[in-house]
C-alpha cells in the first residue's frame, strides 16, 4: 500500500521510492523489501514498469491499482474517524 | 560486495528485476547500513524462494493427486470386478495386473510431464510422483481391505488365498488377509513412491527436451 500511495503521485525508480515512502510514512524499505513487493504488485496489475533509464526501471500505478489505493485508503480512513470519535477529545 | 547477494534470488526473478536491485542497492549503499541492506537482501531472497517453491508445488500436489486419484478409481474398478463381480478360482488375473500397472506408470509419467509444463523444477516433479505413488499405493491396499473384508466368502474361494492360509499358521482367513495387507501397504506405498520419483521426473524430462 505503501508503494501504491507513493506511485499516486507519479512514476518512480527503486531509490525515489524508498525516499518517497520514508517522508510519507516515515518507514524505510529495504531494497530487497521494496523489488520483492514490486514484483508481487506487478503481477497482480496493480503497477506497471516504465522503459529503463540505465538500470533504474521506472514504474507507474495502473487504474487497477489506483482502484484498489482508493478502496483501501478509504477503509482505513472510515476507521481511523470511528476510532478517533469514540476515543473523544480527550484522547485527540 | 552487497551487489553479488542479487545472485541468491530465483534464477527467473533475477532476469526480470535483478539489475535494477543491484542498482537500487549501488543508490542506498552511501548512507545505508551495510549489515541492514545485506540482512533485508537475504531475508528477501529467502522469501522469494519459499514463494515460488509453495507455487510450484502447489501446481505439482494437484497434478499429482488427481491423477492418483484417476488411477485408483481405475484399478479398485479392476480389483472389485475381477474379485467380486467375476471372481476366478485360479490365479489367471496376470493380463489385468500388467495393464493396471501400465496405466499406474503412464500415470506417473504424465505428473512429471504436465507438473514441468506448469514450471515445476526437478525437486517439485520428483515430489509430486512420490506423493502419486505413495497414494495410489496406499488407496490400492486400502480398497483390498474392503474388498477382502466385505467379500470374504467370495474372496477366500481363490486357490491363492487357500494355499496361502493353510501355510500361514494364522486363526481365521480374514486374520491371514489382513496380516498380508499390512506388509501390502508398507511395500507397494514405498514401491510405487519410488516408481513415481523416478517416472515422473522422466516426464519433466521429456517436457523439457521438448521444448
Amino acid at each position: 500500500m505503501l508503494i501504491l500511495a507513493s506511485l499516486a503521485a507519479g512514476p518512480k525508480h527503486g531509490y525515489a521510492l524508498i525516499k518517497d515512502i520514508e517522508e510519507i510514512a516515515g518507514t524505510t524499505l529495504g531494497p530487497g523489501t521494496l523489488y520483492g513487493a514490486l514484483g508481487r504488485l506487478e503481477a497482480q496489475g496493480l503497477v506497471e514498469s516504465l522503459p529503463a533509464e540505465d538500470r533504474r526501471r521506472p514504474y507507474r500505478i495502473t487504474a487497477a491499482g489506483a482502484e484498489a489505493a482508493r478502496t483501501y485508503l478509504e477503509h482505513v480512513r472510515t476507521v481511523a474517524t470511528a476510532g478517533l470519535r469514540r476515543l473523544g477529545p480527550a484522547h485527540a | 560486495m552487497l551487489e553479488r547477494l542479487v545472485r541468491l534470488y530465483p534464477r527467473a526473478w533475477r532476469a526480470r528485476y535483478g539489475d535494477e536491485l543491484a542498482q537500487l542497492v549501488t543508490d542506498l549503499r552511501p548512507g545505508a547500513s551495510r549489515a541492514a541492506l545485506a540482512f533485508d537482501l537475504i531475508r528477501s531472497a529467502v522469501t522469494l524462494h519459499l514463494r515460488e517453491v509453495r507455487t510450484m508445488n502447489a501446481h505439482a500436489m494437484r497434478v499429482a493427486l488427481s491423477a492418483a486419484a484417476i488411477v485408483w478409481l481405475g484399478v479398485s474398478a479392476e480389483i472389485v470386478l475381477s474379485n467380486v463381480v467375476f471372481p476366478s478360482k485360479t490365479d489367471d488375473d496376470l493380463v489385468p495386473i500388467l495393464v493396471s500397472y501400465a496405466c499406474i506408470f503412464a500415470a506417473f509419467f504424465l505428473v512429471g510431464r504436465l507438473s514441468a509444463r506448469h514450471g515445476a523444477n526437478a525437486r517439485s516433479q520428483v515430489l509430486a510422483g512420490v506423493i502419486a505413488g505413495a497414494v495410489i499405493g496406499a488407496a490400492t491396499v486400502a480398497t483390498f481391505a474392503v474388498v477382502d473384508n466385505v467379500w470374504l466368502d467370495i474372496v477366500s474361494r481363490q486357490q491363492a488365498k487357500i494355499d496361502g492360509f493353510a501355510h500361514s499358521g494364522a486363526s481365521s482367513m480374514r486374520a491371514y488377509i489382513n496380516q498380508g495387507l499390512i506388509g501390502a501397504a508398507l511395500f507397494l506405498t514405498a514401491v510405487l513412491a519410488g516408481f513415481g520419483a523416478l517416472l515422473s521426473r522422466a516426464g519433466g524430462l521429456s517436457h523439457t527436451r521438448r521444448l
